[in-house]
């Protein structure tokens, strides 16, 4: 299990991540998805020991990774940006990392490297920006880490190697009872294998739960009324994305849903929609705020 | 595995990985050593053991071409790449994703790198110093704990040299984000420690009165402590060949020698400490950033106004001739500011940020080099106005131009007997005039000095001493000011030494400096000449040898004056014509011969080489004289000028020093004497005192030549200045105290201002007021001396004859024809 608390970590004037906790548990899959800049490298590189943090503490298994940092031999860190040697070849990397990584397993790195169809002895140099994150991702996968973070790992994949990965790291999850964070912004992918899923905003966590909780936890309405309506005859409804045009309104509810529909019933709709919102509607709910409105932008 | 064990293995993997990035350069340094210890025993068996010729130890790469710095130069610069090599992945971001995400701590990964780019050239060099060690067994050399210690040394030197360089290259580049601003950084702090003495030196030099030599290291001294050029660890010690300091005997290894190797040692221990501290605690998004490294960037910029407040400072200061203290510490804050804020601004992230924070350390700055100001400018405590208790002391070294006789006046080398003062730039004190960057000073030992033990001597320079403490700093312009300088070390009773250095004196700190001459110490130094067995028959065949070689081609690009003929400029530079006219002119004089002047020195009588009654006579009555009769003679008691040579390399080239190195048979050790008193060309004014010189010239008839050949009719004109008007501009090394005459041909006048100009300082181009009454001229002749003690109130005369020659001459203060 990794146990992040209370990390923070500021750049010159400029705060990056505020005061952040998570918790992952053994075999689970962490999302960590917001907008460009939210701080999800940052906390990232924080939690694989390459930024120090302010402050705040990084646990596996209790152990505190800046006191202990030997302990982050048993995690791995697929970043964002990759780096092999110039002239690297998979198999150059793979000595390199088996000589970081003790559990490093050389029959799972061949094994893997086949199923994906890399040529182990070619330089990664020639590799496309695909083939090199699945080196990076087989790489990472055959040191046998119980903490697997990968920083937007799925960009540049194709489909089927898209798939192929995904299911890799479910298997390797369940397997090794792995805890892995992913940062996204693919959020269909992050709902399909994350068991938790954490919104950063505004440099924090704004939403953290789990996938299963979020599904339905928040809904759409769209009413369709005789007659123009004015919004204060939803007074009462915290509501949000509020869209009127004249007598059809719709907005989005995410808390007291049931006691929301009692207060549409008594404004006399003619027909009530409700429905449930998507990941990535509740993600761009939550940009709501931040999003440019680029109406305005050119006016 | 437990993850420590597996820590082991992750460090020992870094170290190797480490060791792979940096082997080519141990590479090529081994090759290089080893095709030099090759080379040295090749030559070895080629001189047939001669032990002037044949090197051991590198001495042909370190001292190659004449450069001592080559080799240091290679492995600092060695140290530096290798440091990239090694720490290069601090300014990707991509790398560190990868190295600090491994489970190593900072310290494993900072120690793991370091040793990794350490130890190949570490072992290289050690190895090639088995090898030379060996080499040299072979060669046959007598193999002692002498040898060995040398050895050590050699080998730790360059071993020292390459691990500062690469322990300072790492501790900036690991500190800071990206490539150019790590080898700015790096260059910047390497300095520091040559221009950290430069700011030590002129502290101690221009703001205390009465430094301490010590405190500066001296290039060229032999043994000074070296703690400030750690690329340079030689200095000092090994300026000659392994084999020449091996074997001239008492030069045994002290702790001196060792210094420079073991300061270089425990700063690399200590910037090893210092960049280890800093990489714990890097913030690894400066990587590929520009100026984010805050706290470096902080002490590079100060580092770098620190320098440049040094060197506006020392400018200044000799600018205005010493008497700027505060517009010099106003100047120094200025530069520091300006070139901090430049620094901050081309290195600064934010600058506007950078600016403000300028001006907001400005004020601790200030302070801080204020109290550097002030305490050195006070004396440091005390310290510089310290005089030892007459009871504690043993024996007072004085060191100093004027002190002796013989080495004094006796030792100017000149054309025509005489020359004007600035000849003697052999003996000033200014090298970090023309550099300010390097403020060392190759002064000092090379004075000429006597030793002073009998308490009544020791109560005269403690009265000396008083005297230059009571003077305290004075302006290099004041009225009394003269450009001499004095050392005075003193042995105490508890075996300690202490010295003071003055580098400005008053005319009556001089005077009293003069006055040392009438002690036992002085005359017994004289006598000590007198007493050489000079062996003249190999002189006199030297004589005829060297006379028939001589001669200018007029093909050469560049002049440089023959090492056996008199001479009293340095040239490196002059046309064709020059050089011919002064070789085909037959204006030099054969080295060991002796020339009798007249006054006016308008005419030269060679007697050949000087007699030994003569010489002996002299030496006789210069050891009677007093320096009243010796500096302060009269005109009438001036006869004539006497001039005579007998030159080291009449020894050298007679072969006297192969003599001197005699095998000792035992440990093959060779040792040499060098105790053969050097005498270069002698000239001495001959005064009415001089009894027995001036018997021996009448007994043979010579005094003849004394008699000047011209007279008054054939002067064109005369000019008078005062020494402040022809030096006083800066009264640093030309203002001598004592004056010494000139005389040059017409000729000479002519090619000399076609060669340099009229603005050439030579002739009193600036001194326009022209004496042409004939019997005006003729009281200041009968006044005018060619040697003697010249204080302010002195006039100087050029007299212009009508063929166009030039001589000068000094009328002394007090004289009724400059009244």
């Amino acid at each position: 299990m990794i146990k992040i608390s209370n990390l923070t970590k500021t750049f010159e004037d400029f705060t990056a991540v505020d005061n952040v906790s998570i918790e992952v548990d053994n075999a689970s899959i962490y999302g960590l998805v917001g907008y460009n800049g939210a701080g999800k490298t940052t906390m990232l590189k924080m939690i694989a020991g390459v930024y120090t943090p302010d402050s705040g503490t990084v646990e596996i298994d209790g152990t505190n990774l800046f006191i202990h940092p030997e302990k982050k031999q048993e995690l791995f860190y697929v970043p964002d940006d990759l780096y092999f040697g110039l002239s690297a070849s998979m198999k150059s990397m793979a000595k390199f990392y088996s000589s970081y990584y003790p559990a490093f397993c050389m029959d799972t790195f061949y094994k893997l490297s086949d199923l994906f169809g890399l040529n182990v002895n070619k330089k990664i140099a020639g590799f496309s920006k695909g083939m090199q994150r699945q080196a990076e991702i087989i790489l990472g996968l055959s040191t046998m880490p119980k903490v697997l973070l990968l920083d937007e790992s799925f960009d540049g994949l194709d489909p089927a190697k898209r798939n192929l990965t995904k299911k890799l790291l479910l298997d390797y999850m369940a397997e090794k009872e792995c805890s892995i964070i992913i940062s996204s912004h693919n959020l269909h992918e992050l709902a399909d294998m994350c068991d938790h899923i954490a919104l950063m905003n505004g440099q924090k966590i704004a939403i953290n739960c789990a996938v299963d909780d979020m599904n339905g936890s928040r809904c759409k309405f769209r009413l369709v009324y005789t007659e123009n309506v004015d919004r204060n005859i939803f007074k009462g409804i915290d509501y949000k994305n509020y869209k009127s045009d004249g007598k059809i309104v719709s907005f989005t509810v995410s808390k007291n849903i049931e006691e929301a529909e009692k207060i549409i019933g008594f404004t006399g709709p003619v027909l009530v929609e409700k429905f449930p919102l998507s990941l990535e509607e509740i993600f761009l709910e939550e940009m709501e705020d931040t999003d440019y409105d680029f109406e305005k932008l050119f006016s | 595995m437990t993850l420590k064990s597996s820590s082991r293995k992750q460090f020992l993997s870094m170290f190797r990985q480490s060791m792979k990035h940096t082997l080519v350069l141990p590479i090529l340094a081994f090759i290089c050593l080893v095709f030099f210890s090759i080379t040295e025993s090749t030559l070895f068996v080629d001189y047939n053991y001669d032990y002037e010729r044949y090197h051991f130890f590198w001495d042909d790469l370190r001292i190659a071409g004449g450069i001592q710095e080559i080799a240091n130069a290679c492995f600092v610069l060695a140290g530096v790449i290798n440091a990239m090599l090694v720490f290069n992945f601090v300014w990707s971001k991509k790398q560190t994703n990868v190295i600090f995400s491994l489970g190593m701590s900072r310290r494993d990964i900072y120690f793991a790198k370091l040793l990794g780019g350490l130890t190949p050239m570490v072992c290289t060099i050690l190895i090639a110093g088995f090898l030379e060690i060996f080499n040299c067994f072979v060669c046959g050399l007598g193999l002692n704990a002498r040898f060995y210690a040398m050895a050590a040394l050699v080998v730790l030197q360059y071993i020292a040299v390459y691990v500062f360089a690469f322990v300072l290259s790492s501790a900036v580049m690991s500190n800071t984000g990206n490539v150019v601003e790590a080898l700015i950084f790096t260059v910047v702090l390497a300095v520091f420690g040559t221009l950290f003495e430069s700011f030590l030196g002129f502290s101690f030099w221009e703001l205390t009165h009465g430094a301490s030599i010590t405190q500066v290291s001296e290039t060229g001294v032999a043994a000074e402590f070296n703690w400030s050029q750690p690329f340079d660890v030689f200095s000092g010690y090994f300026d000659e060949s392994f084999m020449e300091v091996y074997f001239k005997g008492g030069n045994a290894l002290t702790f001196n020698h060792w210094s420079g190797t073991i300061c270089t040692f425990a700063y690399s221990a200590i910037i090893i400490l210092l960049g280890y501290l800093g990489f714990r605690k890097r913030r690894n998004e400066i990587s590929g950033t520009w100026g984010r490294a805050k706290g470096l960037n902080e002490i590079v910029c100060a580092v770098a106004g620190f320098y440049a407040a040094t060197m506006c400072a020392f400018v200044l200061f000799k600018s205005t001739h010493g008497n700027g203290g505060f517009h010099t510490y106003l100047i120094f804050i200025i530069a520091f500011l300006i070139v901090n804020i430049i620094f901050r601004l081309i290195f600064g992230y934010k600058r506007k940020k950078e600016l403000k924070l300028a001006l907001k350390h400005l004020p601790a700055y200030a302070v801080g080099f204020a109290a550097l100001f002030i305490v050195f400018s006070a004396g440091l405590f005390g310290y510089s106005s310290y005089i030892p208790e007459k009871s504690e002391v043993t024996s007072i070294k004085v060191s100093s131009p004027h002190l002796i006789f013989m080495e004094d006046n006796l030792s100017n080398s000149s054309e025509f007997g005489l020359s004007l003062q600035n000849v003697r730039e052999k003996y000033t004190i200014d090298p970090a005039y023309n550099n300010p960057v390097n403020y060392s000073y190759y002064v000092t030992e090379n004075f000429p000095g006597i030793i002073y033990s009998d308490i009544d001597e020791i109560e005269k320079v403690l009265k000396l001493h008083e005297k230059l403490i009571d003077d305290g700093k004075i302006k290099n312009n004041a009225p009394d000011a003269t450009g001499t300088y004095i050392l005075i070390t003193y042995t105490l009773k508890d075996g300690s030494t202490h010295k003071r250095y003055y580098s400005e004196s008053t005319e009556n700190a001089i005077l009293q400096l003069l006055s040392l001459n009438d002690t036992q110490p002085v005359k017994d130094t004289l006598h000590d000449y007198a007493n050489i067995d000079l062996n003249l028959d190999r002189f006199r065949k030297y004589n005829a040898d060297i006379t028939s070689e001589k001669t200018y081609d007029g093909e050469s690009e560049f002049y440089s004056e023959p090492d056996d003929y008199v001479t009293c400029e340095d040239y490196v530079d002059i046309s064709h014509d020059y050089a011919l006219y002064y070789f085909n002119n037959s204006r030099y004089l054969a080295l060991n011969d002796c020339y009798l002047f007249p006054k006016d020195m308008s005419g030269a009588h060679n007697i050949g080489l000087i007699d030994e009654e003569l010489y002996r006579a002299i030496l006789t009555d210069m050891r009677n004289m007093t320096s009243t009769q010796y500096y302060h003679h009269s005109a009438e008691d001036e006869l004539g000028i006497l001039s005579f040579g007998l030159s080291d390399s009449v020894y050298m080239n007679l072969g006297l020093n192969t003599d001197a190195f005699a095998a000792s048979g035992e440990n093959d050790i060779c040792t040499t004497s060098w105790n053969l008193n050097s005498h270069d060309i002698k000239t001495v004014i001959v005064t009415k005192d001089m009894v027995n010189t001036v018997k021996y010239l009448e007994d043979n008839d010579l005094m003849k030549y004394f008699e000047p050949l011209r007279d008054v009719e054939d002067i064109k004109h005369v000019k008078l200045a005062t020494p402040g008007e022809l030096y006083g501009k800066n009264k640093l090394s030309s203002n001598l105290p004592v004056f010494y005459s000139a005389y040059w041909t017409g000729e000479q006048v002519k090619l000399w201002l076609k060669e340099f100009g009229d603005s050439s300082d030579r002739y009193f181009g600036e001194i326009q007021y022209e004496i042409t009454d004939k019997k005006k001229i003729q009281s200041l002749l009968d006044d005018s001396v060619v040697y003697g003690f010249c204080s302010n109130e002195s006039k100087i005369m050029e007299i212009t004859y009508n063929d166009g020659s030039i001589s000068t001459v000094m009328i002394p203060a007090g004289s009724e024809s400059i009244r």
